[in-house]
C-alpha cells in the first residue's frame, strides 16, 4: 500500500521534471540543426510555463470558459494516469495495467484536442475587427468558421486516419507476449522482481541488469513495430510533418489559441506530459523497462524517454507540414507496415 | 523572486504591421528567423498568438484600417505587457506624416502609435536595425519585471 | 468573378487575416471552403492604404523621390530608380554609364535579397523552418553588400536625378567584396535550390498545387516570375536600354504551379549574379553622376521597369517649380494576388495559403487604390481592375 502511494507520488513528479526538459531539449535539436544557438534548455519547458502562470488571468473568448479551461488538467491527468498503469506498483491493481487502457487514455486525449477547439473563439480570425463583407462578393458562405473549428474537423478526421499506426504498434508486443497485462510484456523482456527492489541504491548491478533485458525493440517485428509508433507518435502529437491540426500557415496554433495565462501554461504542461507519457509507454512496452519507484532506474527511464522527443525533433526540422493529400497515404503506409509486423508477430508466436 | 527570473527567461514577442513600409517588418522577422542574430538564443521568442505575447512590436504609423484591430490585440495581450515601437514610422510616423505636401498629410495615415497604445520602447531608425530592435526589446526588461 | 467555373455558393467561409503568420503584411482574405477544398477565394487589399499620391502631390522633386523608395520596403530601390527614370525620360537628362551600371548592381542585388526573403516566406509557409533558416542565412550576406555600398540595410538611396549618389559609387574595396562574396553566394544558392527541388516532402507540398495556366496568367496579367513561371514570358529587362549590354536568360517554365514559382526564382537569383558579375567585369570609368540639368515644366512622363515581383509602372507630372504633379505608381502584387485569387481554387487550405505566399505579395506597396464615390469608399473590384490595367497598359 505504501509503496502504491509512493509511487503515485513520486513517477509523477519524475514525469513533470523530465517533461520540463524535453520542449528545450527539442527546440535545442532543431536550433543546432538550423545553425544557430537557439534557446537555452529550461526556457521553452519550464520558464514559459512558470511565466505564464504569472500573468493576469483573463476571461476566454469562449462560450463555456470554465469548461475550456479545465480541460488541459483532466489531460495532465489523464496522461499521469497512463503512466502510473504501466508501473510496478500499479499492477496490483489488476485490470487497469493492461495495454487496453493505456489505448483507452490516449483515445481521451485525442478527444480533448477536439475539445479544446470547439469551445475556443479567437480573435484572430472572425472576431478581427475588419470590414470585409461590405465589399459585396459574389460568393457567400453560409457560415463563417473560426480557426480553431477548421482544426476541429481535422482533428476529428486525424483521430480516424491517424491513430491507426500508434494502436497497431502497441498490440504488437501484446501479440507477442500473448497477454494485454503490462506485466507479462515486461517480464517476458527479462524484468522480474528483483529489478524493484534490490538493496543498495547506488550499485553498478543496475547497469548489468538494464543490459541483460532482452527488449522487443530488438527483434525483427519489434523493430518494425518501433517504426510505426514513433510515427504513430509523431501523428497523435500533431507535430511537423502532421501537424496539420495546428498548422502555422493556415490555423496559427489550433485549437490552443485562446489560453491564456495560466491556462496557457497548462496547456503546454499537458502537451509536455503526452510527450512524456507516450515516450514511457514505449519505454516499457519495447525495452521492457517501467517506471519503477527504484530511484537509479527511473532516472535511467527517464533518460531514455527522451530519445523519442530527440528522434522526432530531427525529422520535425527536415520536414514540412503535410496536408492531408499527404496525410491520407503517408498514414496508409504505416497502417501497412503496421499489419505487417502484426503478421511477422503472429508468425513468430505460433 | 521567481516571477521575475521567470519573466526574464522566457519573452514572447508579437509583431503587428500597422503600416509601414515593410522594411522595419522584414527587419523584425529577420532578427527571429535568421540565423545570425537568432533572437531565441535571448530567451526571446516570437508568436503570432496575442494570447501568448509579452511584447507586442508595432511598425509603421496607424492607419485608419489597423486602428480597431491595434486596439483589439493590445486589450487580448494579457497583463503584463509592453509596446515596442519599430521605426520612425512607429516613433512618429516618418515620412508619411508632416512631410509638407501640398495637399497636406494622408487621411488614412492617423497618428503615432503612442496616441493609440501607450509605448514603452521605441526604436528609431528606418529601418531599425536588427541590433536595435534586440536592443530595444531588451530594453523593455526592466518594465516587464516592474509590473 | 463571374465564370462558370465559380459557384456562388458555398458551405463554409474561412476568413483570413489581418494578423497572420503566412501572410506577414495585413491583408484579409476569405476563404470558401468546402471541407477543405477551396471553392473560391476573395481578398481585400486595403488596410496599408496610406495615400501616397496625396502626399507627394505638390512636393519637390528630390523630396517626393525619397517617398517613393518609402513606398516597400523589399523592393526600395527599385521604386526610387523607376520615379527617378520617369524624371529623366521627362526631362531627358543624360545619365553617365557608370551609374547605369551602378543602378544595375543595386537593382540585381535586391533582386537577390526579394527572391531570398520569398524562398525564406515560402518554405515557412510550407512549414519547413529549417530551410526558411537557410534562406535568410544566405540573405544577410546580400544584406552585407548592400550595406557595404549604401549604408542602409534597406532604403539605399542610390539613384539621384542624373546619376547616382557619390556615397554609393563602386570603389576598389566594394568592387572586391562583391566579387568575391556573389562567386561563394552563387554556389550557395544553387545549393539551396538543389536541396529543394530534391526534397521528397517539400515536392510533394508544392508540385502540382496552386496551379496559374498560361492563359490566366496573361487574363489577370500576372507579372514578373509569377507569370513567367506560368510559360507567359515577359520580361521589362529585355527591353531597358540599361540592361542591353548584359547577356543573361529570362527564366520560363511551364506548368505554372507553386513549384514552378519557387523554382523560378532561385533560377532568377542566379541569372542576377551572372548580371552582377558582367556588370563588375565591365564597370566603365566616368562620372557617376550628370548634374548639368534643370528642372522645368515636364509634361506626363511614364516609365515601366522590371522589379523583383513584376513590372512597376510610374508616372508623373512637374510643374514649373520642379513640383510633382498628379504621381501615379502601380506595383506588381496588385494583379498577382488577383491571379492567385483564382489559382488557389480546388486546393486544400493549407495549400491555399501557400499559394497566396508563392507569388510573393508585398502589400505595403500595392494599398494604394481606393475610390472615393459619393462620399463612400468603393474598393477596386476584379473588373475595375481589368478595365485599368488595359488602360494603364
Ligand atoms: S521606419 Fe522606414 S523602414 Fe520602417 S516602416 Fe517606416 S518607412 Fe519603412
Amino acid at each position: 500500500m505504501i509503496e502504491l502511494i509512493l509511487a503515485t507520488i513520486i513517477i509523477p513528479l519524475a514525469a513533470l521534471i523530465t517533461g520540463f526538459l524535453i520542449p528545450g531539449v527539442e527546440r535545442k535539436v532543431q536550433a543546432r540543426i538550423q545553425q544557430r544557438i537557439g534557446p537555452p534548455l529550461l526556457t521553452p519547458g519550464f520558464w514559459a510555463i512558470l511565466k505564464f502562470f504569472y500573468k493576469e488571468k483573463i476571461k476566454p473568448n469562449s462560450p463555456m470558459p470554465r469548461l475550456f479551461h479545465s480541460l488541459p488538467i483532466i489531460g495532465i491527468f489523464v496522461m499521469f494516469f497512463a503512466v502510473l498503469f504501466t508501473t510496478p506498483e500499479w499492477w496490483s491493481l489488476n485490470a487497469l495495467g493492461t495495454v487496453v487502457a493505456v489505448v483507452g487514455l490516449l483515445k481521451v486525449i485525442e478527444f480533448l484536442f477536439m475539445a479544446i477547439g470547439s469551445f475556443s473563439r479567437s480573435i484572430l480570425s472572425v472576431s478581427m475587427p475588419y470590414a470585409d463583407q461590405i465589399k459585396g462578393a459574389v460568393m457567400k458562405g453560409d457560415y463563417r468558421r473560426f480557426f480553431e473549428q477548421q482544426s476541429v474537423l481535422r482533428a476529428f478526421k486525424m483521430i480516424t486516419v491517424g491513430s491507426f499506426p500508434l494502436y497497431l504498434a502497441m498490440f504488437v508486443p501484446v501479440v507477442l507476449v500473448k497477454s494485454i497485462n503490462f506485466s507479462d510484456i515486461v517480464q517476458f523482456q527479462g524484468f522480474d522482481a528483483s529489478f524493484i527492489y534490490p538493496g543498495g541504491l547506488i550499485d553498478l548491478m543496475y547497469l548489468e541488469k538494464i543490459l541483460s533485458l532482452k527488449p522487443i525493440l530488438f527483434t525483427f517485428p519489434g523493430m518494425l513495430a518501433g517504426f510505426v509508433f514513433f510515427v504513430g507518435y509523431i501523428m497523435l502529437l500533431n507535430e511537423y510533418p502532421f501537424s496539420i491540426e495546428k498548422a502555422k500557415s493556415d490555423v496559427i496554433e489550433g485549437p490552443s489559441l485562446e489560453y491564456a495565462a495560466w491556462a496557457r501554461g497548462g496547456y503546454y504542461l499537458m502537451r509536455e506530459s503526452i510527450l512524456f507519457a507516450l515516450s514511457s509507454v514505449f519505454i516499457t512496452m519495447f525495452i521492457g523497462l517501467p517506471p519503477t519507484l527504484n530511484l537509479p532506474l527511473l532516472l535511467v527511464h527517464c533518460l531514455l524517454c527522451l530519445i523519442m522527443p530527440i528522434l522526432f525533433s530531427i525529422v520535425s526540422a527536415f520536414s514540412p507540414i503535410f496536408t492531408f493529400k499527404q496525410i491520407y497515404p503517408v498514414s496508409m503506409g504505416f497502417t501497412a507496415l503496421g499489419f505487417l509486423a502484426m503478421i511477422v508477430s503472429l508468425l513468430a508466436v505460433m | 523572486m521567481l516571477k521575475k527570473i521567470s519573466r526574464k527567461n522566457a519573452i514572447h514577442v508579437m509583431l503587428f504591421y500597422t503600416g509601414g513600409c515593410n522594411g522595419c517588418d522584414i527587419e523584425v522577422a529577420n532578427v527571429a528567423w535568421s540565423p545570425r542574430y537568432d533572437l531565441e538564443q535571448y530567451k526571446v521568442i516570437l508568436t503570432w498568438n496575442p494570447r501568448e505575447a509579452d511584447v507586442l512590436a508595432v511598425t509603421g504609423p496607424v492607419l485608419r484600417r489597423t486602428i480597431e484591430p491595434l486596439k483589439k490585440l493590445y486589450e487580448a495581450i494579457p497583463e503584463p505587457k509592453i509596446v515596442a515601437a519599430v521605426g520612425s514610422c512607429g516613433v512618429r510616423c516618418g515620412i508619411f506624416k508632416d512631410f509638407g505636401g501640398e495637399l497636406g498629410d494622408s487621411d488614412e495615415v492617423l497618428c503615432r502609435v503612442d496616441e493609440v497604445i501607450p509605448v514603452d520602447a521605441y526604436i528609431p531608425g528606418c529601418p531599425a536595425r536588427p541590433e536595435d530592435i534586440i536592443a530595444g526589446i531588451a530594453a523593455g526588461i526592466p518594465l516587464l519585471l516592474e509590473r | 468573378m463571374g465564370e462558370n467555373a465559380r459557384k456562388d455558393k458555398a458551405e463554409v467561409e474561412v476568413p483570413v487575416g489581418l494578423l497572420h503568420p503566412a501572410m506577414l503584411e495585413p491583408y484579409r482574405a476569405r476563404f470558401f471552403v468546402e471541407d477543405e477544398v477551396i471553392v473560391d477565394c476573395e481578398l481585400t487589399l486595403d488596410p496599408y492604404h496610406k495615400g501616397i499620391e496625396r502626399i507627394m502631390e505638390g512636393m519637390p522633386v528630390h523630396k517626393g523621390l525619397i517617398i517613393t523608395e518609402r513606398i516597400c520596403g523589399i523592393c526600395s530601390h527599385i521604386h526610387l530608380w523607376n520615379g527617378t527614370r520617369a524624371v529623366e525620360r521627362g526631362l531627358k537628362i543624360k545619365v553617365p554609364e557608370r551609374a547605369d551600371y551602378i543602378r544595375v548592381i543595386m537593382a540585381e542585388l535586391e533582386r537577390l535579397h526579394s527572391h531570398l526573403i520569398y524562398l525564406a516566406h515560402a518554405t515557412e509557409v510550407l512549414g519547413h523552418e529549417t530551410m526558411c533558416m537557410r534562406a535568410f542565412t544566405l540573405r544577410e550576406d546580400i544584406m552585407d553588400l548592400l550595406y557595404i555600398i549604401s549604408g542602409n540595410r534597406v532604403h539605399y538611396a542610390v539613384p539621384i536625378l542624373g546619376g547616382v549618389r557619390p556615397r554609393c559609387d563602386i570603389d576598389e574595396y566594394r568592387l572586391s567584396e562583391l566579387e568575391t562574396r556573389l562567386a561563394k553566394l552563387k554556389i550557395k544558392i544553387g545549393d539551396y535550390a538543389n536541396r529543394v527541388v530534391n526534397d521528397s516532402m517539400i515536392m510533394s507540398r508544392i508540385k502540382g498545387s496552386g496551379v496559374l495556366t498560361k492563359e490566366e496568367a496573361i487574363k489577370y496579367a500576372a507579372p514578373g516570375p509569377t507569370g513567367r513561371a506560368s510559360g507567359w514570358g515577359v520580361d521589362l529587362r529585355k527591353k531597358m536600354k540599361e540592361y542591353k549590354n548584359f547577356d543573361f536568360n529570362v527564366i520560363v517554365l511551364d506548368d505554372g504551379d507553386n513549384k514552378d514559382r519557387v523554382v523560378a526564382r532561385a533560377l532568377e537569383s542566379i541569372e542576377a549574379i551572372k548580371i552582377i558579375e558582367q556588370a563588375l567585369e565591365s564597370l566603365p570609368e566616368g562620372p557617376i553622376s550628370n548634374r548639368s540639368f534643370e528642372l522645368k515644366e515636364m509634361k506626363f512622363s511614364t516609365s515601366y521597369i522590371e522589379a523583383p515581383r513584376g513590372e512597376i509602372y510610374d508616372s508623373l507630372a512637374l510643374d514649373e517649380t520642379g513640383r510633382i504633379r498628379n504621381y501615379q505608381n502601380r506595383t506588381p502584387t496588385l494583379t498577382a494576388l488577383a491571379a492567385m485569387e483564382v489559382a488557389c481554387i480546388g486546393d486544400q487550405l493549407t495549400d491555399g495559403m501557400l499559394t497566396m505566399a508563392s507569388c510573393d505579395p508585398c502589400l505595403a506597396c500595392t494599398n494604394r487604390a481606393i475610390v472615393v464615390e459619393n462620399g463612400k469608399e468603393r474598393i477596386f473590384t476584379e473588373e475595375d481592375v481589368k478595365s485599368l490595367i488595359r488602360r494603364g497598359l
